[in-house]
């Protein structure tokens, strides 16, 4: 059981995936619905890919990371200044991001494949670990934590308590992206190795939804996370011991992770755990209304 | 220091309407900037490209998959049901289709076999569709995320029967099913695939729908779900009937199109992403650059079918780079068309202090 | 001459068609208690939103001490020491009171932040846990926390927006005395009410407002009669509404009745708690409460919206409470929304388009017309979208619901707030008039003076609990009891 743990713990995709939903959870805290994270991610994926061809492992990471947030801050402006349905302008971003990520792999790839960088799991376990501890702490220690999670509850209301919501909204994509960046570029890098036209493409949506599964808290997120992962990983070996399409296989993340959230919403739990009620409301300040 | 604030404003008919004209123009001169810098071919060839896209037919192979799903769509926005798996249920409809046309009985008899064919992938679609709007009235899970996440299963179960159970044995290995029956098949414009009995249908169906939306009790109720659920349930209407009812149209119709992609376009079943080929998610485009009005959505969707064809007319790129090409564009054209939407809903109010 | 702390100069502020501000200057000094005075929708709270940084006024700025400024987030004006307590709290629920003052003061959740609060509380003669959560909170001890809050935060100009009007007795004594003294030591208060008794007793200077110009500014000393003219112009308002008379037949059986009601909030504590009542065909009863005491989840529960955790509603003796609310619609029992732009009325779509969904069976353009008339809709345009109608006429259209079917009961939350004058007494003659041609009629309301023209029977609701019931011919008589009632906590 130990060993299984620690094996998911280590796995670099888990790590990966670890990192997203933390840094959704950090967006959606804020009360965005989080949609354009799937863009970013097959952006990211296919940034770090090219940039480390070119420049290096580092220097890849700090591009990734860069080229996150600035995706990330064109789909806080629609949302908070130009005031658009939030899950409207993820999807447009997304569909966007898509074509941009292929555009990049295709035209700027060296080769089609990337030597993996190798880290040492208990490294790897260590970055999630610390990315958990990190994300909890500055949503529940900190003034700006405490900023966040306010405007995901109630913009109007931290407005006024004296709260810039649009600029706390664009500090948490900040954060969220910093960590969402990273993420992507252990996939590219220490996972994957590899890159193929729309790599990544759906791990936003599953990060998303197992979220909302931990009713977004970052402690929760990470049993979840491994609950999850062990899924993922194991299904692999389910396809070689008995035979399963690959196909079917590959179905399976999907599935599980909508049964995951169908079965946290249809437990009290969820009710026990403050969750941002406002999340996709289109705030405007100075909306008409009794 | 400026202080800058948005406050909303109203705008005139004609205003609003002039910056939509706007969008659409500014949007070809986008498409056209976006496929020269990235097939590097020159500003001109890319134009004539797109203007002789406008007068190509093959608009109607475009018009006759994208229009029926963003009449769907615009039914559903209209009342904040926001399916946005569109791409699955006509993936799934595909399936159904394909099912009718090569297992069942029906599928060697003439006009029955494309009908039978047509209201099963309706059918399959609206099926497929079910589930996100279930889970979101008894639980509240967020049907955006649980459509998206219905894309990929969907395409995954498609490739499974076409790599498996369905791989046609004439094929020499390649993921298809057999070609349909030619009783299966809608007759074509000979040299184009596309039939005029399904563009005809498709118009219909628009002309339908706006009928629908704007002159029926339930249509009205509808479009003011979007506004307020409690308002719709404060008239004597029940907003979760009126959910569903959103959400499986578009199905079905986002179905009807993925049948008419095999019994029209492909002849047989293909892999998910193919058949899909992301017309589902362009068409909620199409449905928001027509204002979510099922009529307007008629002129739109050929001013989208044109975008379609520069993308992969220009034979210089692979059919990779043509794809995401074509992302691109309908990516950044919902973008601007956001854009418009808040400069005509919102003013910037600058004031030197 | 003392230079004037705040000055506001021409300050204009339109929301589409609607003018909410029309040109208005005003001084505040150091050390003074400037009263804003108004009826409701007559640009008040407007004013204090664009001085606290919440709306950005369309022309015209503010002068602090001399010097222009022009907000554009409520975290600037507090910079410059300008605080502003709202009519109803602003807080997070779902955190904690010390975590919403941190937020409030910019500061970490401290021990030392966390004596301070306490001994604040205590000295209000309340002992509450400051770790917990503000929706575990009573209505009043909400307000208590959005008025500490600023207490803590050594304001320079204190706006209290209709704050501490329904305060319960000492403690609104102890609050004007806090406010009192901060004027006496330098400070400047902004306090603005529609209670022009009220407001005669605290203020130093009067500015009355009306449809969002200044029509007056009076000096400490003036007449209570001479401020309502200034308030109401020529005639006041509810004369207009003849007492009903109390002789109407009524129908023995009531044609609403709610049995032993129980309705938790979000956070599942019970706002609704063990209420009966009922009303007969051709009654008008009222339920009176302070907002936040129960009310709103009483008639959302009558209607539909809100779950029923215990107890029983009838309608005409059937029984409807798990009903869902189109369904409690369609057999006859009409909700009339507080807030009309957001459940009142579908905002984008045309006053036909509305009008046509409200009614239960088809509408011709006769029928259109006629409501429209009767309701004196303006524009009267049945093709114009709602979004470019006024509050007042957003109301009007939302109301149609009652002409354009034959209701049993009329269930109606607070619906004149915000209202203009004119709006109010059309709406309550409408209620009137449906009493009177047979449907049974609930108001649910903070309004006394409203309730006391129109009931025959008044409720009063303090925390989920009908605590009293008022009856009979005289029921103006019984005014100050009924406010008693309301606020005592």
């Amino acid at each position: 059981m130990l060993v299984e743990v620690l094996k998911i713990a280590t796995d670099p995709l888990v790590v990966a995936l670890v990192l997203w939903v933390l840094g959704n959870i950090v967006v959606e805290r804020s009360g965005v619905i989080n949609l354009a994270l799937d863009g970013i991610i097959t952006i990211g994926i296919a940034v770090a890919f090219v940039s480390t061809q070119y420049f290096g492992y580092f220097i890849g990471l700090l591009i990734t990371i860069v080229t996150s947030l600035a995706f990330a801050t064109m789909f806080m402006i629609f949302i908070n200044i130009m005031h658009t349905y939030h899950v409207l302008t993820g999807l447009a971003l997304n569909i966007l991001f898509y074509g941009l990520s292929a555009l990049i792999g295709l035209r700027l790839q060296k080769s089609p494949v990337l030597a993996t960088l190798t880290l040492s799991p208990v490294l790897l376990a260590l970055v999630s670990i610390l990315a958990v501890l990190f994300t909890w702490f500055i949503l529940y220690k900190t003034s700006i934590g405490i900023a966040i999670r306010a405007c995901g509850f109630n913009p109007r209301a931290s407005e006024h308590l004296g709260i810039k919501v649009w600029r706390t909204r664009f500090l948490a994509s900040t954060i969220g992206y910093t960590l969402a960046g990273i993420g992507s570029y252990i996939y590219a890098t220490v996972y994957r190795g590899g890159w193929v036209q729309y790599t990544g493409r759906g791990y936003g949506f599953l990060a998303i939804t197992l979220a909302m599964a931990s009713t977004w808290h970052p402690l929760l997120s990470y049993p979840i996370s491994l609950v999850f992962g062990y899924l993922y990983t194991s299904i692999y070996a389910l396809q070689l011991l008995h035979g399963i399409h690959p196909e079917i296989v590959n179905a399976i993340p999907y599935v599980a992770s909508i049964a995951i959230v169908t079965i946290v919403y249809s437990t009290p739990l969820h009710k026990k755990l403050a969750a941002p009620r406002a999340l996709g409301e289109v705030y405007f300040k100075e909306e008409r209304a009794a | 220091m400026p202080k800058v604030a948005i406050v909303k404003r109203e705008l005139s008919k004609t205003v609003a309407t002039v910056a939509k004209v706007l969008v659409i123009l500014l949007g070809l001169l986008i498409a056209i900037a976006l496929t020269s810098i990235i097939t590097g071919a020159s500003m001109e060839l890319a134009g004539i490209t797109l203007l002789q896209g406008f007068l190509n037919l093959n608009v109607f192979v475009y018009i006759s998959t994208l229009l029926p799903i963003a009449v769907g769509l615009s039914i559903a926005f209209s009342a904040s049901a926001w399916n946005l798996g569109a791409e699955g249920q006509l993936v799934i409809g595909a399936v159904g289709a394909t099912f009718i046309a090569l297992y069942t009985p029906f599928g060697r008899q003439e006009v029955v076999a494309p009908l039978m064919a047509l209201l099963f992938a309706s059918f399959l679609g609206a099926l497929w569709a079910l589930p996100a709007a279930l889970l979101k009235m008894a639980r509240g899970i967020n049907e955006a995320l649980t459509t998206l996440l219905m894309n990929f299963i969907a395409y995954h179960m498609t490739n499974y029967l076409v790599k498996g159970p369905w791989r046609g044995r004439a094929v020499y290995g390649y993921p298809t099913t057999d070609m349909i029956p030619v009783q299966a098949r809608i007759p074509t414009v000979p040299g184009y695939s596309f039939s005029w009995y399904v563009v005809v249908i498709c118009v219909v169906i628009a002309l339908l729908m706006q009928l629908f939306l704007y002159r029926t009790k339930v249509g009205i109720a509808l479009r003011a779900l979007g506004s307020s659920p409690r308002f719709v349930e404060l008239a004597g209407i029940s907003s979760k009937r009126l959910f569903l009812i959103a959400f499986l149209l578009s199905g079905a119709l986002a179905g009807f199109a993925g049948g008419v992609k095999v019994l029209v376009y492909h002849g047989k079943l293909v892999e998910g992403p193919i058949v899909g080929s992301g017309y589902g998610f362009t068409a909620i485009m199409l449905s928001w650059l027509g204002g979510l009005n099922p009529l307007l959505l008629i002129p739109a969707s050929y001013y989208t079918a044109a975008l379609y064809i520069l993308s992969f007319g220009l034979q210089i790129g692979s059919a990779a780079v043509g794809d995401a090409l074509a992302n691109a564009i309908v990516g950044s054209l919902l973008a601007f068309i956001l854009l418009a939407d808040f400069l005509t809903k919102y003013r910037l109010v600058i004031r030197w202090s | 001459m003392i230079r004037p702390f705040l000055q506001v100069v021409q300050l204009y502020k339109k929301f589409g068609d609607i003018t909410a501000l029309n040109n208005v200057s005003l001084a505040i000094y150091p050390g003074e208690i400037l009263v804003i005075l108004g009826e409701n929708g007559s640009g008040k709270s407007t004013l204090a939103k664009i001085l606290y940084g919440l709306y950005f006024p369309d022309k015209g700025y503010i002068k602090i001490n001399g010097t222009p400024v022009i907000f554009s987030s409520p975290a600037e004006a507090k910079s410059k020491g300008i605080f502003l307590v709202s009519q109803r709290p602003q807080l997070i629920d779902d955190m904690s009171i010390l975590e919403n003052i941190a937020l409030f003061l910019s500061t970490s959740p401290s021990r030392g932040l966390r004596k301070k609060l306490s001994e604040i509380l205590n000295y209000l003669g309340m002992a509450i846990d400051v770790d917990k959560s503000v929706h575990a909170l009573s209505y009043t001890e909400k307000q208590l926390v959005d008025l500490v809050k600023v207490l803590l935060a050594q304001p320079k100009l204190l706006i209290v927006d209709e704050a501490v009007t329904y305060l319960p007795r000492e403690l609104k004594h102890k609050f004007l005395n806090i406010v009192k003294g901060f004027a006496t030591r330098g400070g400047s208060v902004m306090y603005i009410t529609h209670k022009v008794v009220e407001a005669a007793e605290i203020g130093d200077r009067f500015a009355v407002l009306r449809r969002g110009s200044v029509v007056g500014v009076f000096e400490k000393g003036v007449d209570v009669s001479t401020l309502r003219q200034a308030m109401f112009g020529s005639e006041e308002y509810l004369t207009a509404i003849t007492k009903s008379p109390v002789q109407r037949p009524l129908h023995k059986t009531p044609a609403l009745s709610v049995e032993n009601l129980v309705v938790f909030d979000e956070y599942g504590k019970p706002a609704v708690n063990d209420v009966s009542l009922s009303v007969r065909l051709g009654d008008v009863v009222a339920i009176l409460g302070i907002a936040g005491n129960g009310q709103k989840e009483l008639g959302e529960a009558i209607v539909g919206l809100r779950k029923v955790a215990k107890g029983k509603v009838l309608l005409n003796g059937d029984e409807i409470t798990h009903m869902p609310a189109s369904e409690r619609v369609r057999r006859g029992l009409i909700y009339v929304p507080e807030d009309p732009f957001r459940e009142g009325v579908a905002i984008g779509l045309t006053v036909a388009e509305n009008m046509k969904l409200f009614s239960q069976s088809r509408v011709s353009k006769e029928i259109l017309e006629t409501a429209i008339r009767k309701l004196e809709v303006s524009p009267s345009n049945p093709l114009i979208s709602v979004a470019k109608l006024s509050g007042g006429n957003i109301q009007k259209v939302s109301l149609s619901r009652l002409l354009l079917n034959t209701p049993r009961v009329v269930i109606a939350y607070s619906p004149t707030r915000m209202l203009d004058e004119k709006s109010r007494v059309l709406i309550l003659r409408t209620l009137q008039k449906l009493a009177e041609s047979g449907s049974a009629v609930l108001l649910l309301s903070e309004d006394i003076e409203e309730a006391v023209y129109i009931s025959t029977r008044i409720g009063v609701i303090v925390n989920g609990k009908i605590v009293k019931f008022f009856e009979g011919p005289e029921l103006e008589s019984y005014r100050e009891d009924i406010e008693k009632v309301m606020v005592h906590a």
